[in-house]
C-alpha cells in the first residue's frame, strides 16, 4: 500500500491531478489523502485572538473545505480517499511539510499547468515544499492515461536512489517500461543512439530493474534539444528521475516533458 | 453545418477529398464543390473544371458504400446556368451536394460564395512547394485563410499532421470550433493540444484562462481524446506558434470577439499559413 499525499486547490491543475490519481490508483495499490491549504494574506488574519480567532479560523476552514468537495463533486473521481480532506490554514508549504513530516508518506502528488517559461518550472523545483519533500514527488502536469513509463537515466541521476524507489512505488504494476538516457544535442531532428552511447549507464539500470523483477521494454539514448526529448515524452504516461538539484539539461528536459514527472530522492 | 470546398484540376485539389468526405459525413454538412473559372470564357462551364468537379464527386461518394452518406450524387453532364457566368447542378439527399462553377477572378469568388452561402467552413488543398501554393494565383490559400468570415481550413499536400495545436480564444469557445477540432483530431489520430492565452494586453486573467481550459478538457477528456494543455504567455506567442507549425497543424481561433485576432495581423495569418508544415485551421 502506498501512502499517497495530494495537494488540492479548486483549479485546473488540481482537476488535472485528481483525474491522474483516479488512474494511478488503477495501476497501484494507493491509499490517497488530500489536502488543502488556506493561503492567508498578513491583512486577511483575525486581529482577535481566543473566540474571535477560532471562529474566523473555522470559517477559512469552511470555506476552504466547500471548495474541495466542490472539486471532488465536479470531478467524480473514481478511487478510495483515505478520509475527510485535510484543510490546514497559514503558509502552504510549511502545512504540506508539516503534514508530510507528521504522517510519513510514501508519495506526494501536485498537479501544475505547463507554461511556455521555462524558468516556472524551475521556480517550482526551487520551492521550500520541493526542496524539503523527503519522499518521491509526482507532479501532473497532463492527464495521459496509458501504463507507459520512462525512466530518465544519466546526467546526475543516481540509479542507486531512483530504482528503489521506482520499484517501492510500482513494483506489482502492469507498466511499459522504457529506460532513457538523454543527451543534450542541437539536432533538427531527435535522433536515437546506440545504447553504447550511454556507456554502461543504460545496462547498469537494466540489471538493477531485471533483480527487483522489472523488464524494460527498451532502452535507448536520445539525443537532441530538450524540447525534441519533451515532445518525445509527451506520449508517456509517466515521466521518473531523480530530483535535479541544477540546472542543466536534465531539469529543461523535465521542464518540457508535458508527461507527469515522477521526482525520486 | 455548410461547407464550401474550393478546388481546381491539381493533384493537391484531388488529394483533400479523403479528408472532406470523412468531415462531411461525420458532421452531416450540406456541401458545395466550387471551381474557378475565368472571366473571359464565360460562355459555358469549362470543360477540364467539370471533368475535375466530376472526378472529385466520384471519389467523395466511392469513399462510402452506397446508403452511408446523407448526399445524393450530382449529374456532371447536367451543370445549368443559375446566374451569368455561375452554373451548378445538384445531388438529392437528406443534405445538399452541389457542384458549382463561377466565373472571374477565384479568391472573391470563393469569398463570394461562402459569404452568399453562409458556409461554416472553407476547405481547400494547396501544394507544398515553396510553402503553400495555387496554380491560378499563387498566394490564394494564405488570402482565403486571410479575408473569410468563416472558418478555413487549407490541406497541405501530402502532409499529414501527428499533432494539433489549437490556441483557442479564453474569452468565448464555441461549441462548434470545439467539434470541428475534434473532428479533425479524429480524422487523422492526432494528438492534441490546446494552448491557453496569457499576460497583459487585455488578456483575460490566468484564473479565467484556467477556467476555460478545464471546460475545454473536460469536453475532450469525454471524448476519450487525449488533450495535452499549456499556458502561453502573450509575448512568447508567436515564436511559440512558429515552433508548432513546424510540429504539426495549427489552429487559431479568430472570431471577431477573439483575443487572438487582436494579437495576430491579418498578414500573420497568411504567414502561417504559408511556413506551416502541415494543415492549418484559422476557426471564426
Amino acid at each position: 500500500m502506498i501512502k499517497a499525499l495530494v495537494d488540492l486547490d479548486e483549479n485546473l491543475a488540481s482537476s488535472i491531478a485528481l483525474r491522474y490519481v483516479s488512474h494511478l490508483s488503477t495501476l497501484l495499490d494507493l491509499q490517497v489523502q488530500i489536502i488543502h491549504v488556506e493561503e492567508i494574506d498578513r491583512g486577511e488574519h483575525a486581529s482577535g485572538s481566543g473566540w474571535v480567532r477560532r471562529t474566523w479560523e473555522k470559517g477559512v476552514e469552511d470555506a476552504g473545505a466547500a471548495a474541495i468537495h466542490r472539486l471532488l463533486k465536479t470531478e467524480k473521481v473514481d478511487c478510495s480517499l483515505a478520509a475527510v480532506p485535510r484543510i490546514a490554514i497559514g503558509s502552504h508549504d510549511d502545512a504540506v511539510l508539516e503534514e508530510l513530516r507528521s504522517y510519513v508518506y510514501d508519495l506526494f502528488i501536485k498537479g501544475i499547468v505547463s507554461t511556455s517559461k521555462v524558468g516556472d518550472f524551475y521556480q517550482l523545483i526551487e520551492t521550500k515544499l520541493f526542496t524539503s519533500c523527503s519522499c518521491p514527488m509526482l507532479i501532473v502536469k497532463n492527464l495521459i492515461i496509458n501504463n507507459k513509463v520512462v525512466l530518465l537515466c544519466g546526467d546526475g541521476v543516481d540509479l542507486q536512489s531512483l530504482i528503489p524507489q521506482f520499484v517501492r512505488i510500482c513494483s506489482g504494476a502492469d507498466l511499459d517500461l522504457e529506460l532513457i538516457y538523454y543527451k543534450f544535442q542541437e539536432n533538427n531532428e531527435l535522433l536515437f543512439l546506440d545504447k553504447s552511447e550511454a556507456g554502461s549507464v543504460l545496462l547498469e539500470a537494466e540489471e538493477m530493474l531485471r533483480a527487483a523483477g522489472l523488464v524494460p521494454t527498451s532502452s535507448k539514448v536520445l539525443s537532441g534539444s530538450p524540447e525534441q526529448g519533451g515532445e518525445y515524452l509527451s506520449s508517456c504516461g509517466l515521466a521518473v528521475s531523480t530530483f535535479p538539484t541544477r540546472k542543466g539539461p536534465r531539469m529543461e528536459l523535465l521542464a518540457n516533458a508535458p508527461s507527469p514527472l515522477l521526482l525520486c530522492r | 453545418m455548410k461547407i464550401l470546398i474550393a478546388l481546381d484540376a491539381n493533384s493537391y485539389s484531388a488529394e483533400i477529398i479523403s479528408d472532406v468526405t470523412k468531415l462531411a459525413a461525420n458532421t452531416w454538412a450540406d456541401v458545395t464543390m466550387l471551381a474557378v473559372q475565368s472571366r473571359g470564357e464565360a460562355e459555358c462551364p469549362d470543360a477540364t473544371l467539370v471533368k475535375a468537379l466530376s472526378s472529385n464527386q466520384k471519389n467523395f461518394f466511392a469513399q462510402y458504400q452506397g446508403g452511408e452518406l446523407p448526399h445524393g450524387e450530382a449529374n456532371p453532364q447536367g451543370f445549368m446556368q443559375t446566374t451569368p457566368g455561375v452554373w451548378q447542378t445538384s445531388g438529392s439527399g437528406r443534405k445538399e451536394f452541389t457542384l458549382k462553377i463561377r466565373s472571374g477572378e477565384p479568391i472573391k469568388e470563393i469569398l463570394a460564395e461562402a459569404g452568399e452561402r453562409q458556409c461554416d467552413l472553407i476547405i481547400l488543398g494547396c501544394s507544398k512547394d515553396n510553402g503553400c501554393q495555387w496554380d491560378a494565383e499563387i498566394d490564394l490559400p494564405q488570402k482565403i485563410a486571410r479575408d473569410a468570415d468563416c472558418s478555413v481550413l487549407v490541406i497541405k499536400e501530402g502532409r499529414i499532421p501527428k499533432n494539433i495545436t489549437c490556441c483557442l480564444d479564453q474569452a468565448m469557445v464555441s461549441q462548434e470550433s470545439l467539434e470541428m477540432v475534434s473532428q479533425i483530431v479524429n480524422l487523422h489520430q492526432a494528438d492534441l493540444k490546446i494552448v491557453g492565452l496569457t499576460g497583459p494586453k487585455g488578456l483575460p486573467g490566468k484564473g479565467e484562462v484556467e477556467k476555460k481550459m478545464q471546460e475545454i478538457l473536460h469536453y475532450y477528456t469525454a471524448r476519450k481524446v487525449t488533450t495535452l494543455i499549456k499556458l502561453v504567455d502573450n509575448e512568447d506567442l508567436e515564436k511559440f506558434v512558429e515552433r508548432a507549425t513546424r510540429e504539426g497543424m495549427i489552429a487559431l481561433w479568430m472570431g471577431k470577439k477573439s483575443l487572438l485576432a487582436k494579437i495576430f495581423s491579418k498578414d500573420l495569418i497568411g504567414k502561417l499559413v504559408a511556413t506551416s508544415n502541415s494543415s492549418a485551421l484559422i476557426l471564426r
